[in-house]
């Protein structure tokens, strides 16, 4: 019987692993591998890997192993990286087999014949993660290295696998093979392998008795590009799974989860009187439902969240009484607890005053999305709230901190979830936040000398999401941390060379009402002085997005963690004396799901400029890229306009 | 040479999820220190030294035990970072223990244990092998207020007898000790850096030099490296018994560090046939030369293992050669071996590769991380128009070459070692000696544009870059090893910083693989709405390309030099054919700005059809004083006023 190992660890060999079947020679080196100049359409690469094999073998009694070998040619002098190799090891696990070697240009090949380093990548309390480490003679650009090596999985232990079909270098041919283990595993009837995979429509693993096989060719390597969704859900590659009946397909899957988590819910929440208590006290005398469900949300963001603090020890935990809750009782009764303990406590006070309220398991997209044919539990790895309320379901996230009564934190939206329900769960998209939900309010009352330096008063009101954020990473610093990283992130804002200050700052412990900032500013040189003219920029501040979609090709989608919006008005009082001789015109720039608008209007001597950016939508197809790209072009060179100015001193060059 | 650190983001989670349990057995020692009340700082200073302690006792035999303490008390949750000590060792070093404490502010007390520690290879992550390791520990109960206190103790088998004990760091220190026993046969010889000379207390053989408030080394951008400006004791012992391990010269190191490489420049039979292949008697002796270099430089794989004392020496050049990989020292002494063979004498010169931490000052230490290679030219005539050429009044013209760098060409050194200081190691023993540094117009980017501006404000360009010296090797460093794709982004971003909608159309770099030669990068762009219309006025910012605005803080009180790479001559030159029908109607001032460290200067001339921009700077030193830093704002302030300007056209009707 074997024993499933929670630990995917193949991945750490993304880029220094390659298996060879059952054989264990070298490939024949072909005329076509001596020739290889350069990667089809990308001259200049620095090297190209010409084969790429990882064969994982369960079905060996005691015997589990994985078999890797890697060919690469060396391209370019920057290439010559790719003959420093480091292996892997994870706990349990022996390197055997090791062979590696260089092919010359000219066919000849130079064995190694040193012995690799042995590496403490980390030690420590009964584990031990080491790397087998060497170097390959006698390589030059025009150079083949290779090695393969086999790995032994520690007995009786069924590690999870993953395939790594795309790697940081284009390769030509890769092979991939799963024999899986056909035995008995604990706490699994039935037992199987499943796969789930992300790949492109012309790859696809095939069965092979009681595994699988994949063969790719020239497969494009991996770049991540700035403004990407999550990496890990844009790699290619194959994830395999053990288990039981429940792995027969994802909707039995997902069932299957679902009963389980409703059970332990259920028992979790349970029927306490701590949580009537609780209710009706915070409710006190007020009837409306809605007013009813906002003081419990209140009552349960009160209770003090573990979640945002920094870890304890065991010992810490015992000297400060901080014990592991098993229900909702202890919750209330201890004044703490995690966030799903939050999660779950105001649901159970929800219940406890009439409303019909159901637990939410969701995944947080930060890191990867959700992928339906990934039978893991762990995609679904956190908690909020679904209630009833007059007749309509809203959804509530009272375990994060800050986190406002109706929005969700922007990582638990759009999202899948599944509501717990007993019988399974439902699986259903999180809604997205439009962008009024977070949005960033500027107002500017400025004033300009003769030599163009401005100064002046700048107030930021951050509501929504944007407070939210904000607010937890204030939450790991003290006052003085909190200023300077507004600070910080007004002077980015602003052009080179300016100053800010902060003058005040409200509401930074606050959740329902938005978080202002107000800052004295300097910016020496804001405008400019020619002749009797000086020419001032109408928009104070620098677009977020400023250097962002520079690059004419693309090739993934562009993503934003949350819609945004950004209000601006900013109010630039002119030097005595001038007058204006010219104002830019309205400046619009659309896409289906962004707006932006800039108008100028003329106070007197002040100059009045109304700014809105709105980003309604969080991604947008690698085929619309030429379309955010012009989108923010425009932003930028409405927020450059300039007005112009006259009747000042002579500040110019003679001109004829 | 290279010492090393690993990756401590896993290491800090692999702690997070160590099972902890401890009974506190808290010294008296941090009790006490946890007792005295702390002075109060700016409201940035993240934990503060109460205590920093090192203590050595050296027995007649030579071998040194050395235990630290320290204890520290943080002061905002950014110090927190406390919790983590680290400790590194080696098989020449051994850990005799590591103990860590805390203290809460609210008096819990908490003992870190065995299960709190991890081990992990050392080293800087460019390494393919070092036997270094790292001890990283994880303390309980650390939050703001807490005093933690840290204990460990090393077992040395020093291959220099020396100490170089460090009291200033990123946060202040309000006492430092250093404690040093000596058998009574020993002496030793105390120097100071950066630092007011201090007399030690000295009691039954035993010698104390303890200071207290020491101010942090605060972050300044384009300050020198942090160990250029820290306080630093260095102790060196001296026996009779352990000759040859002390140095109270650079001249002694020097001979040591000849002991340390002897033999290793031996050639093999198959390096001599490489030197008659690549060199030639045929050929001139400077090609010879430039030829053994070139192999050094590019055929010679970088690839560092470093063991014991290997960290010091390098491989017989045999074996470097034959595997066709080394790191700096391997490459130097393959390069030595192979001149030797055409009869060109070379030196060794040990170096950091940061300049100031090595000065004139410097007693003699053995703290560099990196070696190049001092040629002997056999002839004066060969030193034309190479800056690197160091003038010894016994051996000559040395010409100063750096194997490790693939992009800076024979005859120039790069930016890091130039006006820097190595040791300079020949028969008679070392030297420390200045580096050369080169002058500003051997250093350049001379940039030109042609660009033609429409009525609806787009613009078009043909540019031409030509970068000399150290801008050319910053431009190969860029550009070398990309991809034609990847070429395209670093322009798309470079001008995405200066323009909006644009479109980079070509891209063409020459000379990018002779390093001999100027690089030269050309391309076009197009870029629409590049001007503003306003009215009847066409506004035009006349510096389209690039940017040399530093990046001083004039907000913030300043407290060390302003550092610039090394001297450098650029200049634009932009030339804008006016749309028609436009005409200049005002132009900005012209700028000027003279120091003794740069000078800036721009103007825009108007010759009716066209507009020409044409700026020039020039940096003359490598440091600036932070007492002239004053200077350095104006400086930077003329150069933001003058990339802002505008100039204004219009419209003839």
């Amino acid at each position: 019987m074997r024993v499933l190992r929670p630990v995917v660890f193949v991945s750490c060999l993304l880029f220094c692993a390659v298996g060879w079947g059952q054989k264990t020679d070298w490939l024949p080196v072909t005329s076509r591998d001596l020739q290889i100049k350069e990667v089809p359409g990308n001259p200049g690469a620095p090297a190209i890997q010409l084969y790429y094999l990882q064969d994982i073998d369960d079905s060996a009694a005691n015997n589990e192993s994985e078999r890797v070998y890697q060919r690469i040619k060396i391209l370019t002098e920057k290439g010559n990286k790719y003959a420093d190799v480091e292996i892997v090891v994870p706990p349990g696990c022996h390197v055997q087999e090791l062979k590696a070697r260089t092919i010359h240009p000219d066919g000849k090949t130079v064995d190694f014949a040193g012995k690799p380093f042995d590496k403490v990548l980390v030690k420590g309390n009964g584990f031990k993660f080491m790397g087998k480490a060497f170097t390959l003679p006698e390589v030059t650009p025009g150079s083949i290295v290779e090695y393969r090596y086999k790995l032994d999985y520690p007995p009786n232990e069924l590690p999870f696998h993953e395939w790594a079909v795309q790697h940081e270098l284009y390769t030509v041919k890769e092979d991939f093979r799963i024999r899986a283990y056909t035995g008995r595993l604990a706490g699994a009837e039935g037992s199987g392998l499943s796969l789930s995979s992300h790949l492109p429509s012309s790859i696809r693993p095939q069965r092979k008795g009681e595994g699988f096989e994949l063969t790719a060719q020239d497969v494009p390597p991996f770049e991540a590009e700035p403004f990407m969704p999550p990496e890990a859900s844009y790699i290619y590659r194959v994830s395999f799974f053990y288990g039981g009946q429940e792995l027969r397909t994802p909707e039995v899957f997902w069932q299957h989860e679902g009963n389980r988590w409703n059970d332990e819910v259920e028992a979790y929440i349970g029927n306490r009187k701590e949580a009537r208590e609780a209710a009706t006290a915070a409710i006190g005398s007020a009837t409306d439902p809605e007013k009813k469900l906002r003081a419990l949300y209140a009552r349960a963001q009160q209770i003090r969240n573990l979640t945002y603090e920094r870890g304890r020890t065991e010992d810490e935990q015992k000297k400060e009484s901080l014990k592991p809750n098993l229900n909702v009782a202890e919750v209330l009764q201890r004044g703490y607890g995690y966030r799903d303990d939050i999660t779950r406590t105001f649901i159970a006070m929800a219940r406890a005053a009439g409303f019909t309220a159901s637990l939410v398991r969701v995944s947080n997209r930060s890191e990867r999305f959700f992928d339906r044919n990934t039978m893991s539990r762990r995609q679904l790895d956190e908690e909020i709230a679904q209630v009833s309320l007059n007749g309509r379901d809203v959804l509530l996230d009272p375990g994060t901190r800050f986190c406002p009564f109706g929005l969700l934190r922007w990582i638990r939206t759009s999202t899948k979830a599944m509501r717990v329900a007993k019988g399974g769960g439902e699986l259903f998209e999180t809604p997205g936040a439009p962008q009024d939900q977070a949005v960033i309010e500027r107002t500017t009352q400025a004033s300009l000398d003769d030599e163009g330096a401005l100064q002046g008063e700048i107030k930021v009101v951050y509501k929504g999401s944007e407070a939210v954020e904000r607010r937890l990473e204030a939450a790991e610093t003290d006052d003085a941390g909190r200023k300077r990283n507004l600070e910080d992130e007004v002077k980015k804002w602003l052009p080179p060379g300016a100053a800010a200050k902060v003058k005040e700052v409200k509401a930074w412990e606050g959740t329902e009402e938005p978080l202002e900032a107000t800052f004295t500013v300097t910016v020496p040189s804001y405008a400019s002085v020619a002749g009797k003219r000086l020419l001032v920029p109408v928009n104070l501040f620098q677009p977020r997005q400023k250097n962002a979609f520079k690059t004419q090709e693309r090739k993934y989608p562009v993503y934003f963690p949350y819609a945004f919006a950004e209000a601006d008005t900013t109010t630039i009082k002119v030097p005595a004396g001038y007058s204006v001789e010219t104002a830019p015109q309205a400046h619009q720039a659309n896409l289906p799901a962004a707006i932006y608008e800039n108008h100028v209007e003329l106070n007197g001597a002040q100059l009045v400029s109304h700014r809105v950016l709105q980003v309604n939508g969080i991604f947008f197809r690698a085929d619309q890229y030429s379309d955010v790209r012009n989108f923010f072009s425009q932003v930028q060179l409405g927020d450059e306009q300039q007005a112009v100015f006259q009747g000042g001193g002579v500040h110019a060059q003679k001109t004829n | 040479m290279h010492k090393k650190q690993i990756n401590f983001a896993i290491v800090l989670f692999v702690l997070v999820l160590l099972p902890v349990a401890a009974n506190a057995g808290v010294p008296d020692w941090l009790r006490s220190a946890a007792q005295q009340p702390v002075k109060k700082y700016a409201d940035d200073v993240n934990a503060v030294y109460l205590l920093d302690e090192c203590e050595t006792t050296v027995k007649d035999n030579g071998e040194t035990v050395t235990r630290f303490r320290e204890v520290i008390k943080v002061l905002r949750p950014e110090g927190r970072g406390a919790a983590y000590p680290r400790v590194p060792f080696d098989d020449e070093t051994k850990l005799n223990y590591f103990k860590g404490w805390s203290i809460s502010s609210r008096g819990q007390e908490y003992e870190a244990k065995k299960d709190d520690v991890v081990e992990f290879s050392g080293g800087e992550g460019y390494e393919i092998y070092v036997d270094t390791k790292v001890k990283a520990m994880r303390i309980p109960g650390v939050d703001v207020g807490t005093v933690v206190g840290v204990e460990w103790e090393q077992k040395r088998h020093p291959y220099t007898f020396e100490d170089h004990w460090f009291f200033q760091s990123a946060i202040p220190v309000e006492r430092a000790r250093f404690i040093l026993h000596l058998p009574a046969s020993w002496e030793y010889r105390a120097n100071w850096l950066h630092y007011s000379e201090k007399a030690p207390q000295v009691q039954n053989g035993t010698s104390i030099w303890e200071l207290t408030d020491i101010p942090r080394i605060e972050k300044e951008a384009e300050a020198p490296h942090w160990r250029a400006l820290a306080g630093q004791l260095i102790v060196t012992f001296f026996s009779e018994k352990t000759k040859g391990r002390s140095y109270s010269t650079w001249g002694d190191f020097g001979v040591w560090y000849n002991q340390l490489t002897a033999g290793m420049r031996d050639p093999s039979p198959a390096l001599q046939q490489k030197v008659l292949e690549l060199a030639p008697a045929s050929m001139p002796l400077l090609d010879r030369i430039k030829a053994l270099a070139r192999f050094a430089q590019r055929d010679v794989r970088y690839a560092a293992i470093e063991i014991g004392i290997g960290g010091f020496q390098p491989h017989p050049a045999s074996v470097t050669f034959s595997n066709r990989y080394g790191d700096c020292k391997d490459k130097a002494t393959v390069l030595s071996s192979m001149l030797a063979q055409i009869g060109v004498k070379s030196y060794y010169i040990p170096i950091h590769t940061d300049r100031g931490i090595y000065s004139e000052k410097t007693p003699p230490t053995n703290g560099f991380n990196h070696v190049i290679l001092a040629i002997q030219l056999p002839q004066a005539s060969f030193r034309e128009g190479m800056p690197a050429v160091y003038e010894h009044p016994k051996l000559g013209h040395l010409l100063i070459f750096d194997p490790t760098s693939t992009v800076v060409p024979f005859g120039q050194i790069p930016a890091y070692e130039q006006d820097n200081y190595g040791l300079l190691v020949s028969e008679q023993g070392g030297e420390l000696i200045h580096l050369p540094v080169s002058a500003p117009d051997l250093n350049r980017i001379t940039r030109t544009a042609k660009l033609t501006l429409q009525a609806d404000g787009s613009i078009k360009g043909e540019v031409q870059e030509i970068r000399t010296g150290n801008e050319a090797a910053l431009g190969r460093y860029a550009f070398e090893h990309q991809t034609s794709a990847d070429r395209r982004k670093i322009l798309e971003r470079f001008l995405g910083r200066m323009m909006g909608n644009f479109q980079l159309d070509t891209v063409d770099a020459e000379n990018l693989d002779d390093i001999d030669k100027d690089l030269i990068i050309r391309y076009k762009f197009t870029a629409e709405h590049y001007a503003k219309n306003a009215g009847a006025l066409l506004l035009v910012r006349p510096r389209v390309l690039g940017e040399k605005l530093g990046a001083l803080d004039m907000t913030k009180p300043r407290h060390y030099p302003y550092s610039f790479d090394v001297p450098t001559l650029q200049t634009d030159t932009f030339e804008f054919n006016l749309p028609e029908g436009y005409k200049i109607d005002e132009l900005p001032e012209a700028a000027k700005a003279n120091f003794p460290f740069a000078d800036y200067s721009s103007k825009i001339e108007n010759t009716g059809t066209q507009l020409k921009y044409s700026r020039e700077y020039k940096i003359k030193s490598t440091v600036v004083p932070a007492d002239k830093i004053s200077e350095v704002g104006k400086f930077f302030h003329q150069i933001n006023q003058d990339e802002r300007n505008m100039a204004v056209l219009k419209r003839a009707n």
